[in-house]
């Protein structure tokens, strides 16, 4: 602290301006974080390429508490008059499944994705708002972690991810599950609408010269639409969950019948925004596919501005098909019938799609590898998925199979047959790109094979039981209403509760096979380009540098790395390989750019993500504390918005001992 | 080293101590006067070590010439509001001390925060001989609590005018004013996006403008009053269920647009010709009759086409309430609407808790004014 | 079995691969929505066995795609393909077959929506209210239910909806206090019953007979043993039903353990628990007084309870096992006599209901723990355990045994 006198030696005439020592421009409160290796960083770090592993490690570890969530669902529901959980744990265990699976698996894993390859692919050095981006994960994180205390504080949220009013009011669930599940989400509801702003500007505005729009790699494109959904979505369900939260903590009326309201209004704003989430969870597993088909099949991606564009008319249409949700909830037949054309409309973008991956194939050069292998998957089960889709897009139809197992299979051949199974795809394609190293193939073979067995053998039958009508949500089905003979429900029953667990070894065999590469010395470091692959993420060091890029591509073509390795004859179309991804990358390197600006790491984002759940707990515990919390946003805010993007070099901390840190400095005029 | 200002608290410290002593024995071993001599003997000699080893604060006593050059010697005093804001928090702490213990509250927080903006602009100032510099170490100490503060103030501030101002708005100009509103600021975003060059000093005088008409325009129609209807909704407990009461003289053609939730209700009313009749779902034709369930909360519709405005009156029996010591009171259910003008409508909300043969009278619905017609209602 | 080969066509294709599926003759799950029982359902079956049909072609042909591409495609060595973006005819091909496929589907299911929301044709109204976590009935006095048929006065019943035979009934679902759903699936799709809204729900079952049923809609704690039973009974054997349902009371005669059951009764269930004519000592009506006890303001009345097959929102049977499948497995002609029967002391299911009044929460999830309700302000959101003694018990069945 030298603000009270400086040194006077430094001054060199009385009343005279100083000459030679410079105020400081920081402003913050803290010295800036320098770069460091330790564990630290990551606390600290605003490196998209950081926070996507952070995302990704996070949401997975959910992914384990959602799937230990269904098993005991699965083992419950084995036999009839299940003992193993009680009617309230098992209200609880669905809810939170979805919830998790939702929220806390699905959209941060597509976060991951998008986060680490975004820039990547479009050629920029990081995401437009770096700090933001920070905060998002660890909003997310937080909200994840405070929706999940509730397990430990009186038990978690009972009344479905869907939270139909007024079953969702003290009155119906008086702990304070429903509470914790209300703020979790709006804080996680932070997350995804400041990264879906940022990812839009970012996309928008830092693409690499040359790379229009339209050759943008269809990860890109999904991304983009996606964050569109979200940026539109994401209102909608944070206004529902304040009225929620109002009608529970200030007696607020909303959906309180006796006072005039009608309970209908959350259901339409639930699914508002919930039908936009269904594209939100799946759009990024096509963009996905839509990356890997095309590289194990040596060829473009067949109608690119139309898989493209169909992206895009999912994006719109999926704002006009919510009440297909609602087809018993007495909307009228106009509402229905009309909701009931809008849903069919919705497949034909979706089958474009599907037509469009085969068509990819088609006379293609297919290598099964595992990544091949998930994207395939996909394809099948997702058709599966779809096509139940639209059996219940036919709304008298849905009035036999809403709210029964059949709806319960479609949602999960969609989800994980497809969201899931591209997310899948897409770590066996990224690996070797974040890691190094490329994940075992035939441990990934055995992985992909348990998976589909599992996943069909849960969710197959479940078509069966709809259709014999196995309603959802059921704490317990009973022996007097099984029926008898093949389509009985107890056998079903039985053999989806199978499935659920080959599918968790599957799972397993996942992580040991991450194990397994990272332990083993047999497992020899990855070629830079293990796949032959065809977008920009590849075309620098595995793993990227922290700026991504020595030097900042131009970009002639969609497919750009693919251009530079492959020439085509014009007139034999013979395709011969020109360049290997070593001396294209070498080639671009060897002019890197001068003055490279990246932005510095900073305390802010962990800082005013951390008030969020002390509001929230205070919220309902204590208001005292609400206060405190408010108190400490206020302040964090501050600081951070006093902090500049990149920090001068006199504001940083000194290295830790024994680590050259990039930016040091020993006397920082201003603490 | 015995610097001028410690030798005066040094001095003082032994005078305390002798003092001590003279009052230890003056007092006959009075303990408590002669511990807080001491005390303060005590005090007073450890002042003094520090203005010895701090050289009185002079940078180097020794040193005249970096001493003239030093920062505290080359002060440079900057413009003040915080004298005007002293007394000005002063002017609040005598109001309220007068009139309201709020002012004086207020007007104590003003007093504090007003003085230690003053004490640090003071301290600011003897940083250095760059007057650029003092400003910058006093926004530095300052800024994350003024900023902050006076954030969440202003927020308050339009806050609160704009909330009153859509509070006294007529129900109809209300969307018209959010939209013009919304449409203004987003034009003048858009206008300063593009024209990077207006200054900023041009901008925060259009902001400033803007927030002194929001504000006086806010207090303005606070002291008007909120809207009519809501004053009314208010008295009534925001129409809560209640007491029928006396009819109203007129009717309340507002009324009719409460009406929202017309396609889920038990039963539609109608008053025409002079005949009382019910539209029930699922029930074709005119109806008589009314099946309600009990225990449930039952909208019921009433639409007036008579020319002459009327009311709806439903009466469900009564609640016999045991107030204790033999004593009991009997409530009349019913439930009212309103006074309905010519082809308005309005709703009811009730909650019927016995069944109706539990009951001598008989539940009805009729409408005061108009004889020989009634629905009947049937709780089973 | 008129469906089977459709079935077989779908159970071929809409489900996991290489699994075919024989139906033969297997008795399906009571609440098979493949197996309609009324004009209603049929409607829905005829719309969307194409559908299934049409989803099964289409995904067969996808599937044989992809099986083709992997086969003939896979890496052979064949050198890199030419990098083709695609062919504008061949997608506009691909695009236009889906949607002429899905205005084939469109046009008759708006036809069929519209269809099954008209009530102008309707014969009866029942009113359905839902609480946590049973059905209550109401037979309106008015209209073509008290000229047509007999319901004079109203009638209060749950647990089983009793309706005639080809008749056009129409539901006025509603619902006291959580959302529930009404749902027969051999006779209707579902409905759901939302506080302060009514909503239309048409059933007509054309052959005599018991449809199972469960609301649909989460609705809380007990959700899945909240189940329900549609009873289609002939003309004749509904009139006789009606007329028992309106019979006056009759007190259990005196000194018998029923009478003991009857003052118990009124000591401890009346409270909540309607049965019409039951009179206190002065000889006034003892009319109960849910709304002060239960959220919902509502319990089952109990006046013919033993009319019915089934307790406690439908979850169990007061029937033993045999005799319940003597009623469910009877022929058309002789349904109607058998259920009209009703429970005798024989065929009474006594270990669910004796288990049932012991600790009512404890056979069925309930918020009923009177420590627990300072959310409800001490209401009880299903029926609490009573504390009887065994000696109780037995007055009570032997009292509910009479409530025909």
């Amino acid at each position: 602290m030298a603000i009270i006198e400086r040194p006077s030696a430094e001054i060199a005439v009385a009343g005279a301006a100083p000459s030679g020592v410079k105020p400081s421009e920081a402003l913050g409160v803290f010295k800036r974080p320098a770069a460091s290796t330790s564990w630290k960083d990551w606390l600290v770090t605003v490196d998209h390429k950081k926070l996507g592993i952070m995302y990704g490690v996070a949401a997975f570890f959910f992914f384990i508490v959602g799937g230990v969530e269904a098993l005991l669902i699965r083992l419950q529901l084995a036999g009839p008059e299940g003992k193993i959980l009680s009617a309230d744990q098992y209200n609880q265990m669905f809810t939170m499944h979805a919830t998790t699976m939702v929220f806390l698996f699905v959209m941060p894993m597509v976060s991951a994705f998008a986060n680490y390859f975004v820039p990547l692919q479009i050629g920029a050095r990081d995401v437009a708002f770096p700090r933001i981006n920070a905060f998002g994960f660890w909003c997310w994180l937080f909200g994840g972690i405070f929706l999940n205390t509730s397990w430990f504080l009186g038990g978690a949220a009972d009344g479905g991810w869907f939270m139909y009013a007024p079953n969702s009011s003290t009155l119906f669930s008086p702990s304070h599950g429903i509470d914790f599940w209300v703020l979790g989400l709006q804080i996680t509801g932070i997350a995804s609408l400041t990264g879906a702003i940022n990812l839009i500007v970012t996309v928008l505005n830092m693409r690499a010269p040359g790379m229009k729009l339209m050759r943008m790699p269809i990860f890109t494109w999904m991304t983009l639409v996606v964050q569109f959904l979200l940026l539109f979505a994401m209102p909608v369900i944070t206004v529902a969950l304040f009225l929620l939260s109002f009608q529970r903590s200030f007696d607020a009326t909303f959906f309180d019948v006796a006072a005039g309201a009608d309970p209908l209004l959350w259901q339409h704003l639930c699914w508002i925004f919930g039908h936009p989430e269904v594209y939100i969870l799946i759009l990024p597993s096509f963009g996905i596919v839509s990356e890997i088909i095309p590289v194990f099949s040596k060829k473009p991606l067949f109608g690119y501005p139309i898989v493209a564009m169909s992206g895009a008319a999912i994006g719109f249409v999926g704002w006009g098909v919510w009440a297909h949700h609602m087809f018993a909830s007495g909307l009228g037949p106009v509402s229905v019938a009309v909701f009931s054309m809008a849903t069919m409309a919705i497949a034909v973008p979706t089958g474009v799609k599907i037509v469009n991956w085969i068509m990819t194939m088609w006379g293609g050069k297919l290598s099964f590898t595992v990544p091949m292998l998930f994207a395939i998957g996909l394809v099948v089960q997702f058709t599966i998925g779809g096509l139940s889709g639209v059996t219940h897009s036919v709304a008298p139809s849905d009035t036999q199979q809403t709210d029964t197992y059949y709806i319960v299979a479609h949602f999960h051949y969609v989800l994980f047959g497809g969201a899931i199974f591209g997310l899948f795809a897409g770590f066996y394609y990224w690996w070797p790109k974040i890691f190094r190293k490329q994940l075992s193939e035939s441990l990934g073979k055995w992985n992909f094979w348990l998976m589909v067995i599992g996943m069909n053998m849960t969710f197959g039958p479940m078509h069966i039981l709809g259709l014999q009508g196995q309603p959802r949500r059921m704490q317990v089905w009973t022996e007097a209403r099984a029926g008898e003979g093949f389509f009985n429900i107890g056998f079903w029953n039985r053999i989806a509760s199978l499935g659920s667990f080959i599918l968790a070894v599957g799972v397993l065999l996942f992580i040991i096979n991450i194990i397994y590469t990272h332990k083993s010395k047999k497992v020899a470091i990855a070629p830079l380009d293990p796949w032959d692959a065809r977008s920009l993420e590849w075309m620098t060091a595995n793993p990227p540098v922290e700026h991504n890029f020595d030097s900042i591509p131009t970009v002639n073509n969609l497919d750009e790395f693919f251009h530079r390795k492959y020439a085509e004859d014009p007139n034999t179309h013979e395709v011969r390989q020109v360049a290997t991804a070593e001396e294209v990358l070498a080639e671009l390197n060897a002019h890197p750019d001068e003055h490279i600006h990246m932005p510095s790491r900073s305390y802010w984002p962990i800082l005013v993500s951390l008030s969020l759940p002390i509001i929230c707990y205070g919220l309902i515990y204590n208001r005292l504390l609400m206060g405190v919390g408010a108190a400490f946003l206020l302040l964090t805010m501050f600081g951070w918005a006093m902090e500049p993007s990149t920090a001068p070099d006199d504001d940083f901390d000194p290295p830790a001992p024994g680590e050259g840190g990039g930016h040091t400095k020993e006397l920082a005029p201003l603490g | 080293m015995i610097t001028t200002s410690s030798k005066l608290f040094y001095g003082l410290g032994a005078g305390s101590l002798v003092a001590s002593i003279v009052w230890f024995i003056a007092n006959d071993g009075g303990s408590i006067g002669s511990v807080a001599l001491l005390f303060a003997a005590m005090s007073l000699v450890f002042l003094g070590a520090i203005a010895s080893f701090t050289r009185d604060g002079h940078v180097l006593s020794t040193d005249t010439a970096s001493h003239a050059s030093s920062g505290a010697a080359q002060r440079g005093v900057r413009n003040s509001i915080w004298p005007l804001g002293t007394a000005i928090a002063m002017g609040f702490v005598v109001v309220g001390l007068i009139s309201s213990p709020g002012i004086f509250k207020v007007g104590i927080g003003l007093l504090i925060a007003m003085l230690g903006e003053w004490m640090i602009q003071n301290w600011s100032e003897r940083g250095s001989s760059d007057a650029a510099y003092n400003t910058k170490i006093r926004d530095y100490v300052v800024h994350p609590l003024e900023l902050p503060v006076g954030g969440a103030l202003l927020l308050a501030v339009i806050v609160l005018s704009f909330s009153r101002i859509m509070l006294s708005l007529s129900h109809s100009a209300g969307p018209l004013v959010f939209a013009v509103a919304g449409a203004v600021i987003l034009a003048f975003g858009t206008l300063v996006g593009f024209r990077r060059s207006v200054s900023t000093r041009v901008i925060g005088a259009i902001c400033g403008v803007a927030l002194t008409a929001l504000a006086g325009v806010g207090v303005a129609t606070a002291l008007d009053g909120e809207r009519p209807e809501l004053t009314k909704a208010a008295e009534e407990d925001h129409f809560a269920h209640r007491p029928c009461g006396e009819e109203e003289e007129e009717a309340d053609e507002n009324a009719s647009q409460s009406v929202s939730a017309k396609s889920s209700v038990q039963a539609t009313v109608i008053l025409e010709g002079g005949m009382l009749y019910a539209e029930v779902d699922g029930f074709e034709g005119a109806q008589q009759s009314i099946t309600l369930q009990r225990s449930n909360p039952s909208t019921i519709l009433f639409i007036n086409r008579d020319a002459e405005p009327h009311r709806m009156v439903v009466k469900y029996g009564k609640v016999v309430e045991d107030l204790g010591g033999g004593v009991e009171r009997e409530t009349e259910l019913e439930a009212c609407t309103s006074k309905v003008e010519q082809d308005g409508q309005q709703a009811v909300t009730l909650t019927v808790p016995k069944p109706s043969y539990a009951s001598e009278e008989p539940f009805e619905i009729t409408v005061p004014g108009v004889e020989g017609t009634k629905i009947d209602l049937v709780v089973p | 079995m008129n469906k089977s080969p459709r079935r077989r066509i779908m159970a071929a294709v809409g489900l996991m691969a290489g699994l075919v599926f024989l139906a033969g003759c297997a008795k399906d799950a009571p609440q098979d929505t493949w197996q309609p029982a009324g004009p209603n359902a049929e409607q829905i079956d005829n719309l969307q066995q194409p559908v299934f049909l049409v989803a099964g072609i289409v995904g067969i042909i996808v599937f044989l795609a992809v099986a083709f591409v992997v086969i003939r495609y896979r890496d052979r060595g064949q050198s890199i393909p030419e990098q083709t973006h695609g062919k504008p005819a061949l997608e506009v091909t691909l695009t236009v077959i889906p949607v002429l496929i899905l205005i084939g589907v469109a046009i008759p299911t708006a036809g069929t929506i519209f269809d099954l929301a008209k009530t102008d044709d309707t014969e009866m109204v029942i009113n359905v209210t839902g609480q946590q976590w049973w059905w209550e009935y109401d037979y309106p006095s008015t209209g073509a239910n008290a000229e047509s048929y007999g319901v004079v006065d109203p009638i209060v019943t749950s647990g089983q909806l009793v309706i005639p035979e080809n008749t056009k009934v129409l539901l006025r679902v509603t619902s006291r206090d959580v959302i529930h759903s009404y749902w027969i699936p051999k006779l209707n799709g579902k409905k759901d019953g939302v506080p302060g809204r009514v909503h239309l729900l048409r059933l007509e079952g054309s052959k005599p007979g018991i449809y199972a049923g469960q609301c649909t809609e989460f609705c809380g704690l007990s959700h899945a043993y909240m189940r329900m039973e549609t009873v289609v009974l002939n003309r004749a054997d509904f009139d006789a039903w009606v007329a028992n349902q309106l019979k006056p009371y009759e007190s259990p005669a005196e000194g018998t353990l029923a009478a003991e059951g009857e003052s118990l009764f009124i000591q401890q269930c009346s409270r909540c628990h309607q049965v019409n004519g039951l009179t206190n000592a002065d000889g006034a009506p003892i009319i109960a007084a849910p709304e002060q006890y239960m959220v919902s303001g509502a319990a089952p009345n109990l006046t013919h309870l033993m009319t019915r097959n089934t307790f406690a929102g439908a979850a169990w049977d007061l029937l033993t096992p045999e005799c319940r499948d003597d009623v469910w497995n009877a022929n058309t002609e002789e349904f109607g006599a058998r259920y009209l029967a009703g429970v005798s002391a024989e065929c009474l299911n006594q270990k669910d209901l004796r288990e049932w009044l012991r600790n009512a929460p404890e056979k069925k999830p309930m918020y009923a723990d009177p420590t627990k309700l300072q959310a409800t302000d001490g209401k009880y959101r299903g029926m609490p355990a009573l504390g009887l003694t065994e000696d109780q018990i037995d007055a009570l069945v032997a009292y509910l045994l009479e409530r025909k």
